[in-house]
């Protein structure tokens, strides 16, 4: 990486209006490269001037927006072609909120700009000329990178509320795709899950991962259920890839974002495809075997035990109390 | 029809252990459901070739003798002693490849150790390939194209049709995987696994320290259990959750 302004480009999802992924704050990125930094800004998606239109744009630098609505934005490979059309500016670091379409667009676009990839960061910083990216890998290790080399991240960003101030600012719109690539390939057609509203409803959500073992013990998860009022059983992906629970109740990248009251959940390790279906619950409670599991990472309450041995317990504790109080 | 199926051998680490150099050796579960679907369409169109190609430890060859015994034709092992970054790994394996004349590549969707999901897509940025991720099903039309079914994020299904020649990146919930028939394996019997062996070097302008978390951020629940039941109950009473 040179001794000089570093050369960095944001891009920002747009669905008909509504931005997607979280919201990276430019301000943040900044201040993570200690304001050495040139910013571009590229929003692509469908009806983007809409987004842009509602919002205050308080940003003075290169602002680039590809708008069109015809696009399967949600295909990685159009994305990158597009993103690719900016031309031959030479970035030093280019960042995408982290969804599975933006690490396809992020490592095709890598391979072809003769950079690396690394997906899924939680935290990155700039030190001696050197960035330091963190992500976790499974076990619950922490995986710190430190890159010299030109890079494309995807970030696992946490804000879901609008940080940037995006007012006054002038972009540069581009109407149409300026890619040729819908031959090669095009959108027959898109399916939302069959809608369970619950999981985004429930004010309390008891999560199963692996741990719990076979659907059987599933039942133990909704007996925890019952002891909480509005309250839904969630999955992991593992879980309702074994078909021990309907895909439906899945949290995750490819499943459900929440952020109820509370987030119990029981024998999930925590990858990050979950975990960033879940961060924002305001309180979260892991039970697992093994403490230092990368749920841990965020979770307010860790309970190191076996499920079948504290919850049991703990469903017990928690009706005498019950009984207690109704009694007074 | 031919195929390149990418697969990955990782230390089996359960949930704890890692990296543990000591560990059982798997397949990564994705790459067996990106074999999974070559194979289905070896069973539509019988003269398809499906080459698998790993990369990594020497000792890979011995389990991935299983997806000759499945029914693939060949299997390559790219050896290299350091662990390299999914693209280094992408631009190695495009640059013994590259001349094979592919119809289809399919990886997993991601490696289960570090959880890139950037392989596959970066061998399509090699290939300059159309491509699509986290798929659960293709289905060939016509010699011309593919139709692939993704499932992304918040539980929407895309399915596209992408042009031949494209990379696709599997993901499980598709498809059952199934076993090796015994003609299976007395046919991977005969069949021996290409090596290349690599010298090469890991980039001095990448380095990477592996750190566990020594401390949780929240409260560690500790005490006897009846104890912790106590306590946990009476956090979440305070929060008005119970």
């Amino acid at each position: 990486m040179r001794q000089k302004f570093l050369e960095v480009l944001i891009v920002f999802n747009v669905e008909d209006g509504q931005l997607l992924h979280g919201n990276l704050n430019f301000y943040e990125i900044k201040n993570k490269f200690k304001n050495r930094v040139n910013l571009q800004l590229l929003f692509c998606g469908s009806n983007v001037s809409k987004y842009l239109d509602n919002s205050h744009l308080d940003f003075y630098g290169d602002v680039s927006v590809i708008e069109d609505d015809s696009l399967p934005w949600n295909n990685p490979y159009i994305l990158a072609q597009n993103i690719s059309s900016l031309g031959e500016k030479n970035f030093d670091v280019v960042i995408l909120p982290h969804s599975i379409t933006n690490c396809g667009a992020a490592a095709f676009l890598a391979a072809q700009f003769s950079m690396e990839c690394f997906t899924a960061i939680n935290d990155f910083y700039f030190d001696d000329e050197t960035l330091v990216l963190e992500r976790e890998v499974f076990g619950g290790f922490t995986e710190r990178i430190l890159c010299k080399l030109n890079c494309i991240i995807t970030w696992l960003c946490s804000h879901s509320e609008p940080c940037n101030n995006l007012n006054g600012a002038k972009y540069n719109l581009i109407k149409k795709s300026p890619v040729e690539c819908e031959d090669l390939c095009s959108v027959i057609s898109v399916e939302k899950a069959q809608s369970f509203s619950r999981l985004s409803e429930a004010n309390v959500l008891i999560a199963v991962g692996r741990g719990i073992g076979s659907p059987e013990n599933i039942e133990l998860a909704q007996e925890l259920a019952l002891l909480f009022d509005n309250s839904s059983i969630a999955a992991s992906r593992p879980v309702c890839d074994n078909r021990w629970l309907p895909y439906k109740y899945q949290v995750g990248v490819t499943g459900k974002t929440v952020s109820p009251a509370l987030y119990f959940s029981l024998g999930i390790s925590g990858s990050s495809q979950h975990l960033s279906g879940m961060k924002n619950s305001r309180c979260i409670v892991s039970v697992n075997k093994d403490r230092y599991a990368a749920i841990s990472s965020i979770a307010d309450y860790i309970v190191e035990d076996d499920i079948f041995v504290f919850i049991p317990a703990f469903i017990h504790k928690v009706k005498e109390k019950k009984k207690i109080l109704r009694s007074r | 029809m031919k195929i390149l199926v990418c697969m990955k051998v990782i230390y089996d680490g359960k949930d704890n252990a890692f990296p543990d150099y000591d560990l059982p050796l798997r397949i990564n579960r994705f790459d067996e459901y990106a074999l999974e679907e070559a194979l289905v369409i070896k069973d539509k169109f019988p003269d398809t070739a499906i080459d698998v190609v790993t990369f990594g430890y020497s000792n890979s060859v011995g389990l991935l003798k299983k997806a000759l015994e499945r029914g693939a034709d060949s299997l390559t092992l790219i050896e290299s002693q350091e662990e390299l970054t999914p693209v280094v790994c992408a631009k190695l394996v495009y640059s013994h490849f590259k001349d094979r004349g592919y119809d289809i590549i399919f990886t997993g969707a991601m490696a289960e150790d570090f959880m890139s999901s950037s392989f596959g897509p970066a061998l399509a940025g090699f290939f300059s390939f159309p491509f699509a991720v986290a798929a659960v099903s293709c289905e060939l039309v016509n010699d011309k194209r593919l139709l692939v079914r993704c499932e992304l994020e918040d539980g929407i299904a895309v399915t596209y049709s992408i042009k031949l020649p494209c990379l696709v990146t599997m993901q499980s919930g598709g498809r059952e995987i199934r076993y090796p028939t015994l003609t299976g394996k007395l046919n991977a019997r005969g069949k021996e696994a290409f090596v290349v062996k690599l010298d090469q070097k890991k980039d001095k302008s990448l380095s990477y320290e592996y750190k566990r978390k020594k401390a949780v951020k929240g409260i560690l629940i500790e005490g006897s259990l009846d104890e912790r039941c106590e306590y946990l109950y009476n956090e979440l009473h305070k929060r008005g959750l119970l």
